[in-house]
C-alpha cells in the first residue's frame, strides 16, 4: 500500500513532530488516502520499478520514485502488529542530539557528524514481542545476624538465628524482546525503556515515511530471553527484601513464571550507519525517547597522540615544580 | 591543529606561565649564588684548603681544587678542606692494633684535630665546614669525611655513605676526580636550592606524568555503547502499584546465643620511643676538646 495526498497525489508520510500525516509536496496535513493494494513485494505500487526487498521487510522506499511503500502481506493476517509506538523524534532532532552528545569527542573522524553522512540515517520500525508474566517468588530459609563488641579483655559475639519466609507476587507487563535478527539483542536491550503510554493499536499510516520489518521469529522462539530476564529480576526483588543478614541458607528459593500474554508490536528506531576504514559503525536512536546507543569510531593514533601530550605536559610541569618547590 | 590547541589550551597556558616563573627563579638563584650567602665571620682560620701531603696531585690539580673550593665556599658559606696523608694515624694516636675500629677512631680524631687546629669554620672557629682526610699509608689506606656546624646538621649517615662512595669509586682511577666529587657533593647538598627541601626524583616526575597519560588513553580507547536505563521495576505492572506485592514476609527469631573469647594481648616491645630517623647529624661524636661533629670513614 501507499499513502497518497488527496490534494496533489504526492506520497504522504507520517510526520513525528506534528503527530499527523503530512504531504511534503503540497504541505497538506491529514490529506492521505490509502491506495493500490500492493501485490507481492517485487514491484513498486507507485511507479512499477523493480524492488530488491529482504525476506522480512514490511515497509521500504522505492529507489526510483522515492515513495514509501508498505507491503500489505507483511502487515496483515498473522503479521498484523497488535501495537505500534509511532515515531516521536524527527531525523533533524536526532542529528542535533548526536552532535550534542558527541561534540566533545575529539577522537571521532571529522565527517562523522556531517550532514551528508547523517542524512543517510533511516527510521525503521523494529518488530518486538511484548510478554506479560505473572511471577510468584518464594523463599524459606535460615538467616543469621552476627553482632560483636568488646568489654574489658573479652570479645563477645551475639548470633541471632531467624526463620525467614517470603512469598511474592509480581506482574510483569510488556517485557520487550526484539524479533529482528538484523538487530543486535544487546543493543536493542540498551534502547529501553520505551514509554508505553504512547502505545497504540496498529495503523499502517504510521509506517509511511519509514522502513520496517515484520517479526523474524515467533513469540515462542523468542520467549527464553524474556523468561530469563523476568526470572532474574523477580529473584533480585525477592532477595532484596531479605536484607541485613550476615548469612543466608535457603531451604526453598525460586521463582515460578506463567506467561499471560504476548503481543506483537513495532517500535521506532533511527539507524545511522557509518563506514570508517572498512568497518561499519552502527548507531541506534530510540525513535520515541531519543536515547542514543552506539560506539563512536575512534582514531587510535589521535588518542595516543593526545595521551603523549598529556604525558609531556604533566612531566614538564612536574620538572618545573621540582625545580621551584622541591 | 586548531582543535588540538583548543583542547589543550589551558594546559599550554599553565605550562607557559610555569616556564616563565621557572626562568625567573633560575635567573634569581643564579645571581644569588654568585654572591655569598653571608659574609665570612671567621678570619682566624688558615687560608689554605688543600694539603697534599701524600703528593698524589699535580700542582695544576691542586690549584684547580683550590679554585673549585673557593667558589663553592662562596655559594654554600662553609669551609671545605682536603688533606691527603701518607703516614700512620694509628701510630700517631698510640693505637697498637690495626683494627677497623681503631683505624676509624684514629682517622676521625686526626680530621677533628686538623679542622680544629687550623681554626676552620665559615661562621666561627670550628663552625660550618667539612674535611676530607685521605690516607695513602700502606695498611691504613682510606678516607674520612668530617662534618662540622651546618654540614653536620645537614649530612645524614646515608648522605655520608653516598659521598664516600663517590670518592671510593674514583680514587683508584684519579684522586683528583675523587676529591673533585667530594667538593661537588658537599656543594650540591649544602646549596640553598637543595638544603632543607624534600626531594622528588626525575623518575617520580616521569611516573606522575606517565600514569595519568595511560589512564587517559585507556579511558578514551574504551568505547561504551550505552548505559542501561531500566531497573527491576521498569516492567512491573503499574496497575498493582509498580512494585511486587509480598503476600508473606516473616522474619521470626528462633535462636540467639552469645559467645566470648579472651583477646590476646601483645606482649612484644611494640612501638617504642623513636630515634632520629632522617635529617643530618650522621656519625655524631665528640672530639677531644668536647665539641660535637659528625662524619664517616671508608677503608681501602
Amino acid at each position: 500500500m501507499i499513502f497518497k495526498c488527496k490534494n496533489c497525489g504526492g506520497n504522504a508520510v507520517y510526520e513525528p513532530s506534528r503527530g499527523k500525516m503530512y504531504c511534503p509536496y503540497c504541505d497538506s496535513l491529514d490529506s492521505e488516502e490509502k491506495q493500490c493494494e500492493q501485490q507481492g513485494v517485487s514491484v513498486c505500487v507507485n511507479c512499477g520499478g523493480e524492488l530488491q526487498i529482504g525476506d522480512y521487510t514490511s515497509a521500504s522506499q522505492c529507489p526510483y520514485c522515492n515513495s514509501y511503500i508498505i507491503f500489505d502481506e507483511r502487515v496483515q493476517g498473522e503479521y498484523t502488529p497488535h501495537l505500534i509506538l509511532p515515531f516521536k523524534v524527527t531525523k533533524e532532532a536526532v542529528k542535533k542530539m548526536l552532535r550534542d552528545k558527541f561534540k566533545s569527542s575529539v577522537f571521532a573522524p571529522l565527517d562523522f557528524f556531517s550532514d551528508a553522512k547523517l542524512d543517510s540515517m533511516q527510521g525503521m520500525y523494529v518488530p518486538f514481542w511484548l510478554y506479560d508474566y505473572q511471577a510468584k517468588g518464594y523463599y524459606d530459609g535460615e538467616c543469621t545476624k552476627v553482632r560483636t563488641w568488646v568489654a574489658g579483655d573479652k570479645q563477645y559475639t551475639e548470633t541471632s538465628v531467624y526463620h525467614v519466609v517470603r512469598e511474592m507476587d509480581a506482574a510483569f507487563d510488556k517485557v520487550p524482546v526484539d524479533a529482528c535478527e538484523g538487530m543486535p539483542d544487546s543493543t536493542m536491550d540498551l534502547m529501553e525503556p520505551y514509554d508505553y503510554k504512547a502505545l497504540e493499536a496498529f495503523r499502517a499510516e504510521y509506517m509511511s515515511g519509514f522502513y520496517g520489518e515484520r517479526y523474524n521469529q515467533n513469540a515462542d522462539d523468542m520467549e527464553h530471553r524474556a523468561r530469563t530476564r523476568v526470572n532474574q529480576d523477580a529473584s533480585s526483588m525477592l532477595h532484596s527484601s531479605i536484607s541485613g543478614y550476615t548469612s543466608k541458607r535457603a531451604n526453598r528459593d525460586g521463582v515460578e513464571l506463567s506467561r499471560t500474554e504476548a503481543n506483537y508490536a513495532l517500535f521506532p528506531v533511527w539507524v545511522y550507519n557509518y563506514k570508517y576504514k572498512d568497518r561499519d559503525y552502527r548507531f541506534h536512536v530510540n525513535g520515541q525517547t531519543g536515547k542514543i546507543v552506539g560506539k563512536v569510531p575512534i582514531l587510535p593514533g589521535k588518542v595516543v597522540g593526545y595521551g603523549a601530550t598529556v604525558f609531556g605536559l604533566i612531566f614538564s610541569i612536574m620538572l618545573m615544580l621540582r625545580f621551584l618547590i622541591f | 591543529m586548531k582543535q588540538y590547541f583548543k583542547y589543550f589550551g589551558i594546559f599550554y597556558i599553565l605550562f607557559a606561565v610555569l616556564l616563565v616563573i621557572t626562568g625567573v627563579v633560575w635567573v634569581f638563584r643564579t645571581v644569588s649564588w654568585e654572591n655569598p650567602l653571608q659574609e665570612r665571620q671567621n678570619n682566624l682560620c688558615s687560608q689554605e684548603r688543600v694539603f697534599d701531603y701524600a703528593d698524589v696531585l699535580t700542582t695544576q690539580e691542586e690549584n684547580a681544587l683550590r679554585k673549585q673550593i673557593a667558589e663553592a665556599e662562596k655559594k654554600i658559606a662553609c669551609d671545605l678542606v682536603l688533606v691527603t696523608l701518607k703516614e700512620s694515624v694509628l701510630g700517631k694516636y698510640g693505637y697498637l692494633e690495626n683494627t677497623d675500629t681503631n683505624w676509624e677512631k684514629a682517622i676521625e680524631r686526626y680530621a677533628d684535630d686538623f679542622f680544629e687546629q687550623n681554626q676552620y669554620g665559615y661562621d666561627e672557629v670550628y663552625g660550618d665546614g667539612a674535611i676530607l682526610i685521605d690516607n695513602w699509608y700502606e695498611g691504613e689506606m682510606g678516607s674520612h669525611f668530617g662534618t662540622y656546624g651546618a654540614v653536620y646538621e645537614t649530612y645524614s649517615v646515608g648522605m655520608i655513605e653516598d659521598l664516600l662512595d663517590d670518592v671510593y669509586f674514583r680514587i683508584d682511577g684519579s684522586p683528583y676526580q675523587a676529591y673533585k666529587a667530594y667538593i661537588e657533593h658537599v656543594q650540591e647538598k649544602m646549596s640553598p636550592s637543595s638544603n632543607s627541601r624534600p626531594s622528588i626524583s626525575v623518575a617520580a616526575c616521569f611516573m606522575i606524568g606517565l600514569i595519568p597519560a595511560l589512564i587517559y588513553i585507556v579511558i578514551h580507547l574504551k568505547n561504551k555503547e550505552g548505559k542501561k536505563t531500566t531497573n527491576l521495576n521498569t516492567y512491573i505492572d503499574n496497575e498493582i502499584g509498580g512494585a511486587p506485592r509480598f503476600v508473606v514476609q516473616r522474619d521470626d527469631l528462633v535462636n540467639q546465643y552469645i559467645t566470648s573469647r579472651r583477646i590476646p594481648r601483645n606482649s612484644g616491645s611494640g612501638v617504642g620511643a623513636g630515634g632520629r630517623a632522617v635529617g643530618g647529624r650522621g656519625g655524631s661524636h665528640r672530639n677531644s676538646s668536647g665539641r660535637v661533629s659528625g662524619g664517616g670513614s671508608r677503608r681501602r
